[in-house]
């Protein structure tokens, strides 16, 4: 079933947040984020056409809201994603993390596979249509994600 | 799925990732301000749903004017309801003398960046560089003007649109800080065929619009709006232009209150210089 001005409105409502919480995997930054989302409901909008089945909103909207992120850092409104690594603050030896801050910690391309993967669970097939990368690729950024974690988590 | 794997799912189950409250709001913001969604894009479904929503809002509104300018087929004017149910002025420019750029024309990099991202707009950036570098990048030659040439850019970029076919539009955009004036140009492929293109602007009924033809001394018709609201600190005034060029779908806009545009005798005269700067 294809999606009609109404059904736009609706799933972009319901899929904002998701589309967010990928944007920020991506940029980093919350404020870049949120102009992802801006950005990435027009593009949808521009491009509802070619959304052929409204069952599957959830993941192309975040593959636009993926691609808008990365818009958002080539543009350079924000710093690179280097420097957002380097910003985030180093873990205090010994004290016990919740996931979410071990994620913040992840470079940036492992950030957002294990964003897509564990919160948003989505295939590593679909994350791989949404970075525009093999799905082998995906695999190998989760696995080392994955050792990382267990660095940062269990110490 | 190992025992660590299992943990991670649960970990994240238990602490869901939030989203701002402000979120919201920006969403809502962004429903309400949708500018224009050509038709030629959307499936036979969505564009039904389009013309009802156009069709809805001249009854619901009133249908100010009808005529013809910039090269436009027609120029039409109403009001009505955007998706979010604010009140509106909207225009539409319907059909005209489009160019379609032959896909073999194009650059392998335009070709390969709408091949890569098939879904979504792939955008480029420029940076100060100017068009000069997108015409280059993509192999089209945007028509000459001295005017635009001159104006001192703060930055520029181009993007391609795409479906799964290829590169189907191409938009150029490029701006200044200093004089708050912003220029795109639009152009097509022939992967959009020949049907008429459509366009439509909407901006909110708190912004008093009117329009005019302007015809420069070279002959060449261009659609100019006025756009104000509010007085002192607050007010906000703008000018624009939309006409077809050898094919080319601009769009210009000249801020009054630019850092070196103060009133809207200048906002318009620079407009003005920037229409009559095309060689036709």
């Amino acid at each position: 079933m294809k999606a009609d001005s109404a059904e736009f409105e609706r799933m972009v409502t319901e899929y904002a947040p998701v589309m967010y919480r990928a944007a920020l995997a991506v940029t980093g930054s919350e404020a870049a984020a949120e102009d992802a989302v801006g950005d990435a409901v027009l593009r949808a909008w521009q491009k509802l056409g070619s959304l052929r089945d409204v069952s599957s909103a959830r993941a192309w909207l975040v593959k636009i809201a993926v691609n808008c992120a990365r818009g958002q850092l080539r543009r350079g409104r924000e710093t690179s994603l280097e420097e957002l690594a380097e910003e985030l603050p180093a873990p205090e030896p010994g004290q016990a993390r919740e996931l979410r801050d071990a994620v913040a910690r992840l470079a940036p391309e492992k950030r957002a596979v294990v964003t897509l993967y564990y919160y948003e669970g989505f295939s590593t097939a679909e994350i791989a249509g949404m970075l525009g990368v093999r799905r082998g690729t995906v695999k190998s950024r989760l696995a080392r994600a994955r050792e990382d974690l267990r660095i940062l988590l269990e110490g | 799925m190992d025992n660590f794997d299992k943990m991670l799912f649960e970990m994240a189950e238990r602490e869901p990732a939030d989203a701002p409250n402000r979120l919201k709001q920006r969403v809502r913001s962004a429903l309400r301000d949708l500018p224009e969604r050509s038709r030629y894009r959307m499936g036979r479904t969505a564009r039904a749903a389009l013309c009802g929503l156009a069709a809805a809002a001249v009854l619901a509104g009133t249908a100010l004017a009808v005529f013809s300018a910039g090269g436009f087929k027609s120029v039409e004017f109403w009001t009505g309801e955007s998706l979010d149910g604010e009140e509106f002025n909207w225009y539409g420019l319907e059909g005209g003398e489009y160019r379609r750029v032959p896909v073999e024309e194009l650059s392998d990099r335009v070709r390969k960046l709408a091949e890569k991202n098939p879904v979504t707009d792939t955008t480029e950036y420029f940076r100060t560089e100017g068009w000069s570098a997108a015409e280059k990048f993509s192999g089209v030659t945007l028509p000459e003007n001295a005017a635009i040439d001159d104006l001192e850019m703060s930055q520029s970029w181009m993007t391609v649109g795409s479906n799964e076919y290829g590169p189907t539009a191409l938009t150029f955009w490029q701006g200044t800080d200093r004089l708050g004036v912003t220029v795109t140009a639009r152009v097509y492929t022939d992967l959009m065929g020949e049907r008429d293109i459509s366009v439509k602007r909407g901006v909110s009924s708190e912004l008093e619009l009117t329009a005019e033809e302007y015809v420069s001394p070279g002959g060449l018709s261009a659609l100019v709006v006025h756009l104000q609201s509010g007085e002192g600190a607050e007010r906000t005034e703008r000018y624009t232009a939309d006409l077809l060029v050898d094919g080319f779908r601009y769009h210009i806009k000249v801020r009054v209150n630019g850092t070196e545009i103060e009133t809207p005798r200048q906002a318009l005269d620079t407009l003005h210089a920037i229409l009559d700067g095309f060689a036709v």
